[in-house]
């Protein structure tokens, strides 16, 4: 009773004029920056977060929450009518939607794409009201060790799933952590790789980190791309109603409440964003098709079950990273980061005490998925349009609201030679095939792992054993050893069916 | 792309041994545990160590498909904006907002949407310019130089 009670709470909140505007303004900019090519959720949230600064916390974490699963919604209207997914999510989408496109089925599709995204951000969002509280709990029985070996965790499997290159991700989280030892100590003032420069004595600010690596990092690889292609696709214009039949709604009913749960599941984990989530329940669905052979010709229920799947996957995305502060994907860390920016700390405390954010952004949900359906299907012939404008306009604008954005944050020149540093780094990580996920994901956490660390070897003087003492943190670096070696046991299972 | 692999296997191994170096030469904290502000980085520099020697020994040689990755043509245009970027940071402070933002966007829309929509290309970066200008100052009350 109590969880419906903030429930209503929340959606108070939402409802209040100046957060309901930024919510429908995140659900647009979401679905616009996700319909774009090159440009995701991250990027999206990475240039909101100067806007921090002068929104209250609710505000703007509804806005980021928004502007997550609106890209949910916009990734899949490229990938339908042009064969380009909006955002890697939507890469599955791909593979029965423009097929239907090419049949002359666009409106099906688009409608159908919406409408998953719908059911399965929706259905989501009920399990988040019900998951938070509880499992907010569980961060009342964690200690310093136990919390270190909760964030040592959830940095080697976001290395191990993320993209299946263990090295190469361990490399990043390694930077990134990295970033957070330059500055002053906090418990002791030693200066630490600061070359003797003051600005730098603040540290790294995380969001210049972001910005870089996900802002101008992204945007130089897609100009790349842009300039090499040759001429700009058509696309369809013209519409029919978009809406689709009572038969085509049968057959992907079933579908689409599959995909939700796996897109669900597969979000709680750390690292595995909705890319995996939608390529998944798409490969389900096709095994358990009467019809397998009509997949990838158009079956409308390819494009059902990955929509379904990346919506449920954003949700379940946020509920570790509010309720633990162990970010789901790397659109979820920079969300985390946003709440730390307040001084917010994530866990029971945040719904308890600061229901407006906790239970505001999960209001959030249950309206920001409403609005995005509004906008994807009675206005997708307005929406349809922002693919008509050139990224080759749209890209210098990106990159100059980076610098504007970092500058604003802090007010300091130097914050913007960083970010260039950063967008370089971005630039040639996505170069040299290193995920950027754990990266983001370490800069984050890094400071709070650090002092974890410093906390449990000050309660134990020193004595490493600390970390091995309790049943939660032995249970915690089993995992750890476990998603270390993941990806050599998935290699070999393979082997041996093969 | 195997080279390329190679140099940067290479150069992970080396900047996690200087970084470790770096570490144990940092200032000792004068309260507590002396070695407190170091055990993170020492960590972290032999991890990156370890991690480059890693990737070294079991890098393969077949790894040469993705190959276009490095084309100089490619690096030109990136290599364009991050000059651009350095600029623009240095005269900010020296030239104000308005001014360098302009200048900045001007050069970008030429560079990447080309000269033949150069009357496109000032109006956008005039209208952004001033745009983003009113919003920080009017609705955000936030100075920019």
């Amino acid at each position: 009773m109590e969880t419906l009670q903030y429930l209503l709470y929340g959606l108070e909140v939402v409802l209040r004029p100046s957060t309901f505007l930024w919510l429908t303004i995140g659900s647009f900019l979401g679905t616009v920056i996700g319909m774009i090519p090159g440009l995701g959720p991250a990027t999206g949230i990475a240039l909101l977060l100067p806007l921090t600064f002068v929104l209250k916390p609710e505000t703007a974490l509804v806005a980021m929450a928004a502007i997550y699963f609106g890209a949910m919604f916009g990734g899949s209207r490229s990938a339908i009518l042009l064969n380009i997914p909006g955002d890697a999510s939507a890469v599955a989408t791909c593979f029965d939607g423009y097929p239907m496109t090419l049949k002359g089925e666009a409106e099906a599709a688009l409608a159908i794409s919406a409408i998953a995204s719908f059911v399965g951000g929706f259905i989501a969002a009920i399990a988040f009201v019900f998951l938070a509280v509880p499992l907010s709990k569980i961060a009342l029985l964690f200690g310093p060790p136990e919390y270190f070996a909760l964030m040592v965790l959830a940095l080697t499997a976001t290395a191990s799933l993320s993209e299946g290159k263990l090295l190469k991700g361990l490399f990043a989280t390694a930077i990134g952590l990295m970033t957070t030892a330059v500055g002053l100590d906090p418990q002791t003032s030693v200066s630490r790789f600061t070359f003797g420069n003051l600005e730098l004595q603040g540290g790294i600010d995380f969001l210049v980190v972001i910005m870089g690596v996900y802002g101008l990092g992204e945007v130089f690889k897609s100009v790349e791309k842009t300039l090499n292609k040759s001429s700009a696709k058509s696309i369809q214009r013209q519409f029919k109603k978009i809406w689709i039949t009572k038969e085509q709604f049968k057959r992907t009913l079933i579908p689409m409440l599959r995909a939700t749960p796996i897109g669900f599941i597969i979000g709680l984990l750390p690292g595995t964003g909705g890319t995996i989530a939608a390529l998944m329940s798409y490969n389900v669905e096709k095994k358990l098709s009467k019809e397998p052979e009509k997949f990838g010709k158009g079956a409308i229920e390819g494009v059902a079950a990955p929509e379904a799947a990346n919506n449920a996957c954003s949700i379940g995305a946020m509920i570790p990273t509010f309720t633990l502060g162990i970010p789901g994907s790397g659109t979820a860390a920079i969300m985390l980061g946003a709440l730390m920016m307040y001084g917010l700390q994530p866990g029971p405390l945040l719904f308890e005490f600061r229901p407006e954010v906790g239970w505001g952004i999960v209001a959030s949900l249950f309206v920001g998925n409403f609005i995005c359906a509004v906008l994807n299907i009675p206005l997708a012939n307005l929406l349809v349009r922002v693919l008509m404008v050139p990224e080759k306009i749209l890209y210098p604008l990106v990159i100059a609201l980076c610098f504007i954005g970092v500058y604003a944050a802090e007010m300091s020149v130097v914050n913007l030679y960083l970010l260039v540093f950063f967008g370089i780094l971005g630039y040639l990580m996505r170069k040299l095939d290193i995920p950027t996920a754990p990266m983001i994901l370490a800069s984050v956490i890094g400071t709070k792992l650090e002092q974890s660390l410093r906390k449990s070897l000050m309660l134990s003087d020193g004595d490493f054993s600390i970390f091995f003492r309790s049943t939660i943190s032995q249970i915690l670096i089993a995992l750890t050893i476990l998603s270390l070696l993941y990806p050599m046991i998935s290699k070999t299972l393979k082997r041996r069916r093969t | 792309m195997y080279k390329v692999e190679r140099i940067f296997n290479v150069l992970a191994l080396a900047f996690g041994i200087i970084y470790t170096i770096a570490s144990l030469k940092l200032p000792r904290a004068p309260v507590g545990d002396p070695m407190g502000p170091i055990y993170f980085p020492l960590g972290l520099g032999i991890f990156m160590a370890v991690l480059g020697a890693l990737m070294l020994i079991t890098s393969k040689k077949d790894d040469s498909a993705r190959h276009e990755n490095f084309q100089k043509k490619n690096f030109t245009i990136v290599i364009i904006i991050v000059a651009l970027g350095i600029a623009y940071s240095f005269l900010f402070n020296k030239l104000g907002f308005i001014a360098s933002t302009l200048l900045f966007l001007l050069a970008l829309l030429f560079l990447i949407n080309g000269p033949k929509s150069w009357l496109k290309n000032i109006l956008i970066s005039v209208i952004f310019t001033v745009g983003i200008w009113l919003l920080f100052e009017r609705v955000f009350l936030i100075t920019l130089p």
